[in-house]
C-alpha cells in the first residue's frame, strides 16, 4: 500500500513556488489547495497559502469568516492584539508588511479599530503570506507580504447570496455580462450599528459605521487575452456629537491585462491605484481641532512569466508615484501640513529551476530605487531634533535616490519523497514607513517615507527549516527557523508623541533591529477531523542611538511564546464544528521603575524601553456551521463564541496614582469577555 | 495610551478593567531639581526619585549648594530652607536669562531659562458637558496672548493648596489673540478625593515660560502616551526643569451653582 501511495502522491505533486500569477489564468480562476504535498515541494521557505473556502470552518469574531483573523491562526504570525486585524511576522511589525489585493496595496486592514478586517471574504479568493522571504516580485516590505486575490464573476449565470449577523450584513452578487466573455462581481457589507443608537436619545446624535465594497469585472477578449478590473474601498466613521469624529478610508483599484505568449508564457500589466486617509477631529466646549493623513500611490507593474523547459522565470518592473502626508492639523487659526511625494522603481528577475534530481532552486535579485521629490521642505536635523537648515527643492526635482539591491535565493532539497530541507535568503526593502507609539495600528499612526534624512528600512533574513508528511499525506510536520536584521529601524524620541511636531523627522530616530525564532508546526490534513498545532518562540529587539541609553531593548512587539491549536471537524453532512485556542505569553511593554515629586505630581520614572511583560493572553474560540442545500439556494447558519471561557485579556496597561501618589496601581484594560455570535448565509 | 483608551472607550469596547501586579524593577536613584525664579523670588527642590512603592512624598536633598547666574554675570547663592527646599528673594527681571547650578554630592547639574513678560488671563469658568450617558465637569480658561511674540504658558491649579491639574500650551493656535485651556475635572456621580466640594478654594496661577520648560512639561504632559522621561531640560543627568517666569494668580472658591451647563 505504501509504495503505490507514494507513487500517486509524486505524480500529482506540483513542485511550484505560490505565485499570484498562477491564480489567474485565462477563463476562470483555478483555485490549488495547499496540500502537505505542496508546502513540502514549494521552493519557497516561509510561504503560506489560504485558501477562501477553507475559512468557513475556523472559528471567527462576530461570525464573520476573515482572512485577517485566520492568517492569525498560522504558525509564526501573530495578532497584534484580541480586536486587531493586523498581524505581525517574524519580529516585524504590522505597518512593516505589504497587503495587496489585485496587486494595489491597502495600508489599514481594520474596520471598527480593527475588530472587523476590511476584506470582506465573500469577494477573496485566495491569500498567499510570504513570511519575509520573498520572491523578487515582491518588495515594498521589509517584513511579510500577504497577496490576496479577489474573485471573478460567474461566466454563464447569476450567483448571489447575502449575510446578517449581529453587527453587520453583506451581500454579493456574480454573473456574466457577456455570457462566457465578461462577468462582474459585486460585494458589499455594512454594519449597521448606528440604527440601534437612533432608538436611544442619549445615542442619536452619534455615528458609528463601516463598509466597503469590493467590486471584479473580467472580459476574456480572446484566447489570449482577459482584462480585470478591480474595486475596492472600505470606510469607517466614528462621530461623538459635540465630541469627536473620527473616520479612515481606503480605496484600491485596479486594471489588468494579462496575455498569454503561446502556452508557455505569459505578461501582465497592471495599472493601479491605492489610497488611505484619516481625518479625526475634535469639536469640544470651543476647542476645535482637525488633523488628517493620507497615503496616495499611483502605479504601473509589468510581469512576465516564462516556462523554459524546467526554468520559471519571473521578470518585471514597477513605477509608481507616491504622496504620503505626514500630518496636517487645524486649531483656531493654526494650519500646519508636511506633505510629500516620492517616485519608486523597482525590476526584477527571478528563476526557479531544479538544478539537482532533489534539489530545487529559486534565485532572483530586486532592484529598488526611492527617489523623494522636491516641492515641500526638506531639512537637516540638530542632533536635538531642532532643524538645522531647510532645503527647497523644486516641483519633481530628485531630492536624493536610495538604491538598494535586494538578492533573494531558496533552496529545497528533498531529502526523500516525504521529506525535505529548506533554506532561504532575502533582503528585503521599505520606504514608507509608520511611526507608532504602541505596537497596534491606530488611526494616529503617522507615516512619512526615505527621505534626505530617513533611509529605506532595509531587512536581511535567512531561514531554514525541515519538513516531513506522512506517505499519505495525512500528517504533516514542519520545523522552521530565522533569523532577520534591520536597518534603519524607526521609532519616537524620548518625550515625543505624534502632535509634538509637525515634522516627522523631528519626532523620531533610526537605528537597526533583530528578529530570531523557531517555528514548529503539526497538521492533520485528512478525514472527519483536521487542523493544526503551531508553536512560535521568537525574540524580537531594537537598538538606536538616544533610546533606552543606545542599549539593545525588546520591541513593542516582542513575546515570546506563541500557541495556535485548531482543530475543524466535519460531523455530518449539515454540521461542521470548528475551536481554535490561541496562547501568547506576555507582551513587552514599557512600565516605570520609579517615580518623583513635580508640582504635588508624582511623575513617573522609566529606566529601561519595553523592559516589563504584560499577562499572557489566550482564548478558546469554538464555532458550528449549519448548511443545507435546496434545489437551487443554500442556507447556513453559523453559531459562534469567543473567549469560551470569558478571559479578560491585556489590550492596554496603565499606571494610576492614588491619593496624593499613595500607592501606584497598574490597571489593565481588556477588549472582550465572552462573545456569543449568530449569522444567517444564504447562496443562490 | 490615554487616546487609545479614549477612542476604545467612546466605542464601548472595553469590557472589564482591573488592577494587576508588577514586579517593578529597582533603579539607581536619581536626583530631581524643580527650580523657578519669578517675580516674587527663587525656589529651588532638590529630591531623588523613589521606588514604585515607596509613597514617601520625595526624598529631600538637603546637601546641596544651588547658584543662580544671570546673563550680567550677577551670581547668588540660594540658601537651604527645609525639606529639600532652597529659597531667595531673588526676583527675575523679564529678558534675563539665569543659570542654575546645582551641585550635590560631587555632581553638577545645570540649566538656563529665559524669564518671560507677565500672562494675562481673561476668564475661567466651570462648565458640565454631557458626553453620551454622563456629565463631565470642566475647567475652561481663557488667557489673552502676550502680543509680537512666541509664548508658552504653563498653568496650574490648585485645590486647597495643593496641585490638582496643570497643562502646558503654546501660543502657535491662536497668536497674539485670546487662547483657551481645558481641563477635565471629573465625572458627575464620582465618589473619591478628586470630587470638588462645595467652598474648596481654587488658585490659578498661569505662568509665562520660555521654551526650554516648554519643552521639558510638554513631554511630561505627553508621558501617559509615550512612556518615556521627559526631554532633559538640565546637563548633568539629573531629572527636572528649571524656569524664569512671570506670573499672575487668580483665587475662585468652588460651589457646583456657579458651574453653567454646555448647552451644544
Amino acid at each position: 500500500m505504501f509504495l503505490p501511495t507514494l507513487l500517486l502522491s509524486a505524480l500529482v505533486a506540483l513542485p511550484t513556488t505560490p505565485d499570484t500569477l498562477r491564480q489567474e489564468q485565462l477563463d476562470e480562476v483555478v483555485v490549488k489547495s495547499n496540500s502537505a504535498r505542496q508546502r513540502l515541494r514549494q521552493i519557497q521557505t516561509g510561504a503560506e497559502q489560504v485558501q477562501l473556502k477553507d475559512l468557513t470552518n475556523s472559528p471567527q469574531l462576530f461570525g464573520e469568516h476573515d482572512i485577517m483573523r485566520s492568517m492569525q491562526l498560522l504558525t509564526g504570525v501573530k495578532s497584534e492584539s484580541d480586536a486587531s486585524s493586523s498581524f505581525q511576522v517574524r519580529g516585524g511589525t504590522s505597518a512593516q508588511n505589504q497587503i495587496l489585493i489585485d496587486i494595489a496595496p491597502v495600508y489599514n486592514v481594520g474596520h471598527l479599530a480593527g475588530l472587523f478586517s476590511a476584506f470582506n471574504s465573500d469577494a477573496l479568493v485566495s491569500a498567499t503570506l510570504y513570511k519575509g522571504l520573498l520572491p523578487a516580485q515582491y518588495g515594498g516590505a521589509s517584513s511579510a507580504v500577504l497577496d490576496i486575490i479577489g474573485k471573478t464573476g460567474n461566466k454563464s449565470e447569476y450567483h448571489g447570496g447575502a449575510s446578517i449577523g449581529l453587527l453587520s450584513a453583506k451581500g454579493t452578487i456574480e454573473g456574466p455580462i457577456v455570457k462566457n466573455k465578461a462577468a462582474f462581481l459585486v460585494t458589499a457589507r455594512r454594519s449597521y450599528m448606528d440604527m440601534f443608537l437612533k432608538l436611544s436619545p442619549d445615542f442619536r446624535g452619534n455615528t458609528l459605521y463601516f463598509y466597503d465594497i469590493n467590486a471584479k469585472a473580467d472580459w476574456t477578449i480572446n484566447e489570449n487575452n482577459q482584462l480585470f478590473l478591480s474595486f475596492f474601498t472600505g470606510h469607517d466613521r466614528t462621530a461623538l456629537e459635540d465630541l469627536v469624529d473620527i473616520r479612515w478610508n481606503n480605496l484600491s483599484t485596479s486594471l489588468k491585462w494579462l496575455h498569454h505568449f503561446g502556452s508557455n508564457a505569459y505578461s501582465q500589466s497592471t495599472a493601479y491605484y491605492s489610497g488611505y486617509q484619516t481625518d479625526n477631529g475634535i469639536d469640544f466646549l470651543g476647542l476645535n481641532i482637525w488633523f488628517s493623513g493620507h497615503i496616495r500611490q499611483t502605479g504601473f507593474r509589468q510581469d512576465f512569466h516564462i516556462n523554459l523547459d524546467k526554468y520559471k522565470i519571473d521578470a518585471g518592473l514597477q513605477t509608481a508615484l507616491f504622496n504620503v502626508k505626514s500630518a496636517e492639523w487645524t486649531q483656531v487659526t493654526l494650519h500646519e501640513k508636511e506633505q510629500r511625494r516620492a517616485w519608486d522603481n523597482a525590476f526584477w528577475l527571478n528563476v526557479s529551476a531544479p538544478i539537482a534530481d532533489k534539489l530545487d532552486v529559486s534565485a532572483g535579485l530586486r532592484v529598488s530605487a526611492f527617489s523623494p521629490l522636491g516641492g515641500s521642505l526638506y531639512y537637516d536635523l540638530e542632533e536635538n531634533g531642532d532643524i538645522a537648515w531647510y532645503y527647497n527643492y523644486g516641483k519633481n526635482q530628485v531630492v536624493k535616490t536610495h538604491t538598494v539591491l535586494e538578492p533573494r535565493l531558496s533552496v529545497n532539497y528533498q531529502l526523500s519523497p516525504v521529506t525535505s530541507l529548506k533554506f532561504g535568503y532575502t533582503r528585503t526593502s521599505q520606504n514608507v514607513h509608520a511611526l507608532r507609539n504602541q505596537s497596534t495600528s491606530t488611526p494616529f499612526d503617522r507615516y512619512t517615507m526615505s527621505s534626505n534624512i530617513v533611509e529605506p528600512e532595509v531587512a536581511d533574513q535567512v531561514s531554514a527549516g525541515f519538513f516531513m508528511m506522512t506517505p499519505n499525506q495525512d500528517y504533516d510536520f514542519s520545523a522552521e527557523a530565522y533569523y532577520r536584521y534591520i536597518n534603519n529601524v524607526l521609532d519616537y524620541r524620548d518625550g515625543k508623541s505624534f502632535a509634538s511636531e509637525i515634522e516627522i523627522e523631528r519626532l523620531m530616530l533610526a537605528g537597526k533591529g533583530k528578529g530570531y525564532g523557531i517555528e514548529l508546526s503539526a497538521r492533520k490534513n485528512n478525514g472527519r477531523l483536521t487542523g493544526w498545532i503551531g508553536y512560535t518562540l521568537s525574540w524580537s529587539k531594537t537598538k538606536i542611538d538616544g533610546i533606552n541609553q543606545g542599549r539593545w531593548y525588546d520591541a513593542n512587539n516582542d513575546r515570546r511564546h506563541d500557541i495556535n491549536i485548531v482543530a475543524m471537524y466535519h460531523l455530518n453532512k449539515r454540521w461542521n464544528l470548528s475551536a481554535s485556542w490561541v496562547y501568547n505569553s506576555g507582551q513587552a511593554f514599557t512600565a516605570p521603575s520609579g517615580k518623583y515629586m513635580i508640582e504635588d505630581n508624582w511623575i513617573y520614572y522609566y529606566t529601561e524601553r519595553n523592559g516589563y511583560r504584560a499577562p499572557a493572553s489566550h482564548h478558546l474560540d469554538v464555532s458550528a456551521v449549519w448548511s443545507k442545500k435546496y434545489r437551487n439556494r443554500t442556507h447556513q447558519l453559523v453559531f459562534g463564541i469567543y473567549n469560551l471561557y470569558n478571559r479578560y485579556n491585556p489590550f492596554l496597561i496603565n499606571f494610576e496614582d492614588g491619593e496624593y501618589g499613595a500607592g501606584t496601581k497598574a490597571k489593565q484594560y481588556s477588549l472582550f469577555g465572552i462573545v456569543p455570535s449568530v449569522s444567517f448565509n444564504v447562496n443562490f | 495610551m490615554r487616546r487609545l483608551l479614549y477612542i476604545i472607550g467612546i466605542l464601548g469596547l472595553m469590557s472589564c478593567t482591573k488592577e494587576i501586579s508588577i514586579d517593578y524593577h529597582s533603579h539607581d536613584t536619581r536626583y530631581v531639581v524643580e527650580g523657578t525664579i519669578n517675580n516674587e523670588g527663587t525656589e529651588v527642590r532638590v529630591s531623588t526619585t523613589n521606588a514604585m512603592d515607596n509613597n514617601a512624598t520625595g526624598s529631600d536633598v538637603n546637601s546641596a549648594t544651588v547658584t543662580v547666574t544671570a546673563d550680567d554675570g550677577t551670581t547668588v547663592t540660594i540658601p537651604f530652607a527645609r525639606n529639600g527646599y532652597y529659597r531667595s528673594k531673588l526676583t527675575g527681571i523679564p529678558g534675563t536669562v539665569y543659570k542654575l547650578d546645582v551641585e550635590v554630592d560631587g555632581q553638577h547639574f545645570t540649566s538656563t531659562s529665559t524669564m518671560q513678560r507677565t500672562p494675562k488671563m481673561n476668564e475661567f469658568k466651570l462648565v458640565w458637558k454631557k458626553m453620551l450617558t454622563e456629565r463631565y465637569l470642566f475647567g475652561d480658561l481663557r488667557l489673552q496672548d502676550i502680543p509680537n511674540e512666541s509664548n508658552w504658558y504653563f498653568m496650574h491649579i490648585y485645590r486647597n493648596g495643593l496641585g490638582y491639574r496643570w497643562a502646558v500650551m503654546k501660543d502657535d493656535k491662536n497668536p497674539n489673540k485670546e487662547l483657551q485651556q481645558l481641563f477635565t475635572f471629573f465625572r458627575d456621580g464620582q465618589h473619591d478625593k478628586d470630587v470638588l466640594q462645595d467652598g474648596d478654594e481654587l488658585h490659578i496661577v498661569i505662568r509665562a515660560i520660555d521654551q526650554r520648560a516648554y519643552d521639558y512639561l510638554y513631554s511630561m504632559q505627553q508621558m501617559s502616551s509615550t512612556a518615556t522621561n521627559p526631554i532633559d531640560n538640565f546637563t548633568g543627568g539629573c531629572l527636572g526643569y528649571f524656569s524664569a517666569n512671570s506670573e499672575i494668580e487668580y483665587y475662585q472658591d468652588f460651589y457646583y451653582s456657579d458651574v453653567t451647563e454646555d448647552e451644544d
